[in-house]
């Protein structure tokens, strides 16, 4: 087997938010690798630490109270956690970049459009004020903007224009990873699908890796080609796209899909996932999805679930599948 | 199919908002009815007066003009008093469970406001046990009575908005984007819970979304919007199988599917949504059409029957 | 028999919520270390003032002059704070004139919130004409300065303490109203107002029931401010003698006279700062607490 190339390799990384009331558990040995050129999806609901992820990469976590309490967080072999503030600062925007959900409070609404391109390559590079913001103009058609409209303000743009111009922000010091967190979830459909194609084309171009943050698994099939599922702020179930939509393993992955409506079988009864998330503040002993899963047996509410291999990638942490299982399926599901 | 009477007839519903860059047009002579114990889907994107449909049909906001007929009589023309007693029947869920639930009340608060309104109910006890009774309905824990909304989670609060409109036994509902704050596997548990109130007490619904897997898999008919008019409806899986409009062929084409090999044929529309203050009289969705002809930017197209309840605005349609 | 009982139990828990709801506000509150400290020195300046006569006789310390004990340094002999220029006794003149103080400043912003949140309430809430006309007199009323507008109501009714509650209270609207009207707009635009009216609440209700509890902190935070720098507007009312006249006592007068004596006898210009200092204070630190502790969403 040849040695993976990898952009991103975060390994047993644990976070924690300290607040008055307790101590949430954001991420629990987390583990993440992102290979280069290549698109790795992130899936999670609300507060399964998907964005502390995304942000511990950058070393944005809120402190206080978060806390990144041990663990190793590698992009191009280089680590993460021992640089100093300073370091990280050139990081930033350079070689590591960040979107956000929301298009319409990530712009300085009183700076025109091209400025504000411009001054995150003017942060990074040596560049006078008119190489710049003539650099800006090409990141500007680059995402579909025609170049004139950078002379207007944030407030003329609409919310897909928004997050384009977010894109050319954080494309403009061409990066080597991209971390989108829900990228397109504010927008509708239609602009959704026009953001997402031109994604598409922006990575080719730039050779950027892509750490793609949803949870919206029709947008992962869309675009990714890894795809990482995670629960309480561990990685439950990763494996290549193919692997995971057409062999999921674990009962969590499987949920997900039986939840969403089927647009080939319409009347099909939604089969939910039952109860909820665990709280993050009282995690259960055993494995997370335990309380919720229908497989569940007594070792899994004592157990953490190690990882048990269907392929060289495709893994899952679920002990249904410790017996080396995993290649032919649940044995109780047939 | 049996002849069943309409319980809900929107006729010519239009609605302007004053800005002041001239009048917006917010809902644009909209017409549609529903039948007893089904659901409507009305989807569309964000600003195309859905939402307002929605509530102008509840006279939450003030219609500019047309009619609503509820079980045959003219909503829009009831006084405060006739309005108080007819909004019994016809309920609304809303989007966000955050800021539809008053922070301030309990839940069983917040659940026996309607009864308290219409003294439904003679006594603490009564009240009380009528609260139990609609938590048990829509699936929350007796224990929850005396929380508050910061202390439940998304999908627990929608039940409690569920269980608000719920209290005063309506005929009909509409759900304003109820899932779309939801995470999937809540979102499941919510339309399932909704789909069994209406199996159950025959409600109708009028369900407005834009996620269009949530409405095909929901609605029995569909009806697509957009800026302010109403382009398509057709029942939801001959829409789905055989979309007329350009714009509804675009939407559903867009639609991300979370399966493999499904790659269809996208449609990408050009541009974004147009200014819906003082449009001109033409065909609203032209300068984003492909199909787009002269005729499309100078008459507006009316509307053309093409059998089995697929009705579609546009010139297309008409050859 | 089995429904009785679980119905009692229900009661009884009923109840038991009931009180629950105040001890968790007041477990709230007492998490606030300076709110607490706040709320003790205010009840402590607040029984000290009320019970002012016990201590002191009114007309005979702190009214009647005696020359021979004039400007008597604090700690002398039978006068804890000492004497002040008239011979009259500084602590009994202190506790005496905080009643004046706190019965002025306390009186007018209960006149002002009272007037102020409804004139407020009602702009927000109907918006429209009704709103501009009242927003406009706001306005107005808010482009004079205050010691102005005193200055104008006193001298045309007349220097008594009425008139400067009167005075007060009228200068103080303004900043009521326009707080509670903020508040309302935003309040209003929530989802949980449109859920009341969709189940018939009608508007006396929704503003009783849904906006003004969730409006509330924001005021009670402006009450206890408002509350603050009346106490201060009295005593420069007074200062400038436009108050309560000459012997009356009250914290402003005591400053305005004792300011002759600054350079040798500063304790008489001190001890009245010192005590409009304290009682400010307490009232913002526990006004903040209060804030937060109504607030269920802050646990």
């Amino acid at each position: 087997m040849s040695e993976k190339n990898l952009a991103v390799e975060i390994k047993d990384l644990v976070v924690e938010y300290r607040t008055d009331t307790g101590v949430v558990q954001a991420l629990n040995h987390f583990e993440l690798e992102l290979e280069k050129g290549k698109t790795l999806g992130l899936v999670g609901e609300t507060g399964a630490g998907k964005t502390t992820a995304g942000l511990s990469m950058l070393r944005l976590i809120p402190d206080p109270p978060g806390v990144i309490v041990g663990g190793s967080i590698k992009v191009d072999g280089e680590e993460y956690l021992t640089k100093t503030e300073k370091e990280m600062e050139h990081i930033r925007g350079k070689k590591v970049s960040m979107i956000f959900q929301d298009p319409m409070t990530a712009l300085n609404p009183v700076f025109t459009v091209e400025d504000q391109i411009a001054e995150s390559i003017a942060l990074h590079e040596k560049v006078s004020k008119k190489e710049a913001i003539a650099k800006a103009g090409d990141m500007l058609e680059a995402v579909g903007i025609p170049r004139a409209r950078g002379k207007e303000y944030p407030h003329q743009f609409s919310g897909g224009m928004k997050q384009r111009v977010v894109i050319a922000i954080a494309l403009a010091c061409s990066p080597s990873i991209l971390i989108a967190d829900e990228p397109t979830t504010a927008l509708d459909v239609t602009i959704q699908a026009q953001v997402l194609e031109m994604m598409k084309d922006l990575k080719k171009k730039y050779e950027t890796s892509l750490l793609l943050i949803t949870h919206d698994l029709g947008v992962v099939a869309e675009i990714c080609d890894d795809v990482s599922v995670i629960y309480a702020g561990t990685v439950i179930e990763h494996g290549s796209l193919e692997d995971v939509f057409n062999h999921p393993r674990h009962p969590y992955t499987e949920g997900l899909f039986n939840s969403l409506p089927d647009l080939d079988n319409p009347t099909a009864k939604l089969k939910p996932i039952k109860g909820l998330m665990p709280d993050p503040s009282n995690l259960p002993k055993g494995c997370a999805f335990c309380p919720r899963c229908e497989y569940a047996m007594p070792i899994c509410e004592t157990e953490k679930p190690g990882k048990s291999f269907r392929n060289e990638e495709h893994y899952v942490r679920c002990h249904l599948y410790e017996n080396g299982d995993a290649k032919e399926g649940r044995i109780g599901k047939i | 199919m049996s002849e069943q009477k309409p319980i809900l007839e929107v006729n010519h519903l239009k609605k302007y908002f004053k800005t002041p860059k001239g009048l917006l047009h917010a809902v644009d002579d909209v017409s549609f009815s529903i039948d007893e114990g089904r659901t409507l889907g009305l989807v569309g994107e964000s600003g195309c007066g859905k939402s307002t449909t929605g509530r102008a049909i509840l006279r939450l906001i003030e219609p500019t003009s047309g009619e609503v007929l509820f079980k045959g009589e003219n909503v829009l023309g009831l006084d405060k008093e006739g309005m108080r007693k007819k909004r019994k029947e016809m309920q609304i869920i809303f989007q966000d469970p955050f800021s539809s639930l008053n922070p301030r009340k309990t839940i069983s608060q917040t659940i026996a406001e309607p009864l308290k309104r219409y003294n439904m109910t003679s006594s603490h006890e009564e009240t009380r046990d009528k609260v139990l009774e609609l938590m048990e309905t829509v699936g929350l824990a007796e224990r929850l009575m005396d929380t508050y909304p910061h202390e439940l989670d998304g999908g627990r609060r929608q039940r409690v908005g569920i269980a608000r409109a719920l209290a005063m036994n309506p005929s009909f509902i509409v759900c304003d984007e109820p899932v779309s704050a939801l995470d999937v596997s809540i979102q499941a548990q919510i339309l399932n819970l909704m789909q069994e109130l209406q199996d159950k007490m025959g409600l109708t619904y009028l369900f407005i979304t834009h996620n269009l897997s949530v409405v095909h898999h929901f609605s029995n008919d569909i009806a697509v919007m957009y800026l302010g008019q109403l382009i398509e409806k057709a029942p939801s899986r001959e829409l789905f199988a055989n979309p007329v409009h350009p714009y509804t062929q675009a939407l559903l084409s867009a639609i991300p599917i979370p399966k493999l090999g499904r790659q269809r044929e996208r449609i990408l529309l050009k541009g974004e949504i147009t200014s819906p203050i003082e449009p001109k009289k033409c065909c609203r969705f032209a300068p984003r059409c492909i199909h787009a002809c002269d005729r499309c930017f100078n008459e507006e197209p009316q509307v053309t029957d093409l059998g089995n309840g697929h009705t579609v605005s546009c010139f297309l349609a008409e050859k | 028999m089995a429904g009785t009982a679980t119905k009692v139990d229900q009661e009884a828990r009923g109840h038991a919520k009931k009180d629950s709801q105040m001890a968790d506000v007041w477990r709230r509150f007492k998490r606030n270390k300076s709110a607490v400290a706040g709320m003790i020195v205010l009840t402590i300046i607040l029984l000290l003032v009320i019970f002012a006569s016990a201590f002191y006789d009114y007309e005979a310390d702190a009214i009647q002059q005696n020359v021979y004990e004039r400007l008597k340094h604090p700690f002398t002999e039978g006068h804890l704070l000492g004497t002040d220029d008239l011979g009259r006794d500084l602590a009994a003149r202190l506790l005496h004139g905080g009643r004046r103080s706190l019965i002025i400043s306390f009186v007018s912003v209960g006149i002002s919130v009272i007037a102020g949140s409804i004139l407020g309430a009602v702009a927000g809430y109907y918006g429209g004409l009704i709103d501009n006309v009242i927003m406009r007199c706001i306005d107005v009323l808010m482009a004079i300065p205050m010691t102005m507008l005193a200055i104008v109501i006193v001298a045309a009714l007349g220097a008594n303490i009425p008139n400067m509650i009167i005075a007060l209270s009228i200068s103080q609207i303004p900043s009521f109203a326009r707080v509670m009207r903020g508040q309302v707009l935003t309040v209003r635009g929530t989802e949980y107002i449109e859920a009341a009216r969709a189940i018939g609440t009608n508007d006396a209700s929704i503003i009783a029931e849904h906006i003004v509890p969730n409006v509330l902190s924001p005021i009670i935070v402006q009450v206890a401010i408002r509350a603050a720098t009346a106490i201060t507007n009295t005593a420069t009312l007074s200062f400038l003698g436009l108050g309560v006249s000459a012997p009356t006592p009250e914290w402003g007068a005591m400053l305005s006279s004792g300011r002759n004596y600054i350079r040798d006898h500063s304790y008489l210009t001190f001890i009245p700062g010192l005590a409009m200092m304290f009682t400010i204070l307490s009232l913002n630190l526990l006004g903040d607490g209060l804030r937060d502790a109504l607030d269920p969403r802050l646990r």
